[in-house]
């Protein structure tokens, strides 16, 4: 499957576009069953945590569950229902938004705590951090025009060696991984140990 | 006990200091602005020209992959695109790869209601949620109906006639992604082929989207509330993203004040000899 897909993709044999499409379409069907999996373990974890009146957590676990089995519920019932576009527009979307705000304010208090020029490595960070933070705000170009010449060179020649370089690392740790994963000696994957 | 110095101060500063220092410094130029000028970037003006080169009835493709929370920083973006593309007689598909896609395309019809006038199925369709990521958007490129058999309403895609037109990538005359999922639509639509691709990121992305600039797989881009705001300032549209950048400016200067005043208790010690 895998000699498939990359043949189809680099090489575009014609006779291999139906079987590449067919597994292609495997793929979207697998993802949507992983989506069940999901639910699946969530229920499996939180309801463990319930049974066990695991402290500090069960209490959470009940709403956890009650949520999901009332908005699953009303899916099933009518996705374009008003109960359950209800719930969404003004029990998810308000929480979601909140919960996004709120990090301005982990953010800022863990700058405070941590952002620390203890050593000259960190200094320099720092120096840098800043230049771009005034790079992104308006401001920044307020108090001194050269900040966002500095910051978009930061962004640009400054990091792109480096974020080059660490994608395609990542991009052949996956190739070997999948290669791993194909022949076998990789089963940390399905869950397993060695 | 001696009195704790300044700068021993500075270093067990209260928390509740700088959250209520941020709440001023947000609301402040939220309710007063100070209207500060915006510069536009030289990625967000390509991205905003690739937009106006569209030509009446070319069919463009918009990923929304931002879940609500993401909206301040980029559903701006989002109306600049759809009221330039729709000024240019696009023809617009939205599909989104958040599970809260039928909340953001309800929030953008609210933003731009001439959506809402035009012929659904002809000019604009809602496909809604897909998964699979590489995979769906591999196969959307040789055959959309695969992935969507009906639209987010249930509509079967052979009763929209707009599909019938735009059934493989090469139908597309641009993709555009939204804050995130920039990657599968590089390699599986704008390598293979050659559809232009093009979007908004959210701030964090800035960096990571950078190399993806700089070797023009992917024409423009707009980088968060600032990008919106210079893509309204464009098309001389000024909203909520232009509004917000005063407590963006803000906020950003009370960070770094806050950072070189977490850094002089450290200065100070080096000075002093200390650790």
């Amino acid at each position: 499957m895998f000699a498939v897909i990359i043949a189809d993709y680099f090489f575009a044999i014609a006779s291999l576009g139906s079987v590449a499409e067919v597994l292609r379409q495997f793929a979207v069907v697998i993802s949507n069953i992983a989506l069940g999996l999901g639910v699946i373990s969530l229920l499996r974890i939180h309801g463990r945590n319930v049974q066990r009146r695991l402290e500090g957590r069960w209490l959470y676990s009940i709403v956890t569950i009650i949520t999901f089995v009332s908005v699953f519920l009303l899916g099933i019932i009518n996705t374009n229902g008003d109960q359950y576009t209800w719930a969404f527009n003004h029990v998810y979307t308000t929480l979601q938004q909140t919960m996004y705000a709120s990090t301005g304010f982990f953010i800022v208090s863990s700058a405070y705590r941590a952002f620390r020029a203890r050593n000259i490595d960190a200094g320099l960070l720092l120096i840098a951090g800043c230049i771009v933070v005034f790079t992104n705000a308006p401001i920044g170009e307020v108090i001194w025009s050269g900040f966002p010449v500095i910051g978009d060179w930061l962004l640009g020649p400054g990091q792109l060696p480096g974020y080059r370089v660490l994608m395609m690392i990542a991009g052949f740790g996956t190739i070997v991984y999948a290669y791993r994963v194909i022949t076998g000696n990789e089963r940390g994957f399905f869950g397993g140990g060695e | 006990m001696a009195n704790p110095t300044i700068f021993e101060r500075l270093d067990k500063l209260d928390r509740r200091i700088y959250y209520w220092l941020i709440v001023i410094v947000i609301t402040w130029p939220l309710v007063s602005p100070i209207g500060l000028p915006i510069t536009v970037k030289p990625s967000t003006r390509a991205l905003y020209d690739g937009l106006t080169a569209v030509q009446e009835g070319d069919v463009v493709l918009i990923d929304i992959f931002m879940s609500v929370s993401t909206w301040p920083e980029c559903m701006g973006g989002l109306v600049v695109e759809t009221n330039t593309l729709l000024d240019r007689g696009a023809r617009l598909i939205y599909v989104g790869n958040s599970v809260d896609v039928s909340r953001s395309w309800e929030r953008l019809n609210e933003l731009v209601p001439r959506l809402g006038l035009l012929e659904y199925g002809t000019d604009v369709v809602f496909l809604g949620y897909y998964t699979g990521a590489d995979a769906a958007a591999s196969q959307m490129a040789v055959d959309m109906s695969s992935i969507f058999p009906a639209d987010h309403f249930g509509t079967p895609i052979d009763d929209l006639p707009l599909m019938s037109d735009a059934n493989s990538a090469t139908d597309y005359a641009m993709v555009l992604f939204t804050a995130e999922g920039e990657v599968k639509w590089i390699q599986q639509w704008g390598e293979p082929y050659g559809v232009p691709v093009a979007g908004m990121g959210i701030a964090m992305k800035g960096s990571a989207l950078a190399p993806y600039l700089a070797s023009g797989d992917i024409f423009g881009l707009a980088v968060g509330v600032r990008g919106a705001a210079e893509l309204e300032k464009l098309a001389g549209m000024p909203a909520a993203a232009t509004t917000t950048m005063d407590a963006i400016s803000s906020t950003h200067l009370l960070f770094v004040i806050l950072i070189v005043l977490a850094n002089l208790p450290i200065i100070y010690n080096k000075i002093k000899g200390g650790s």
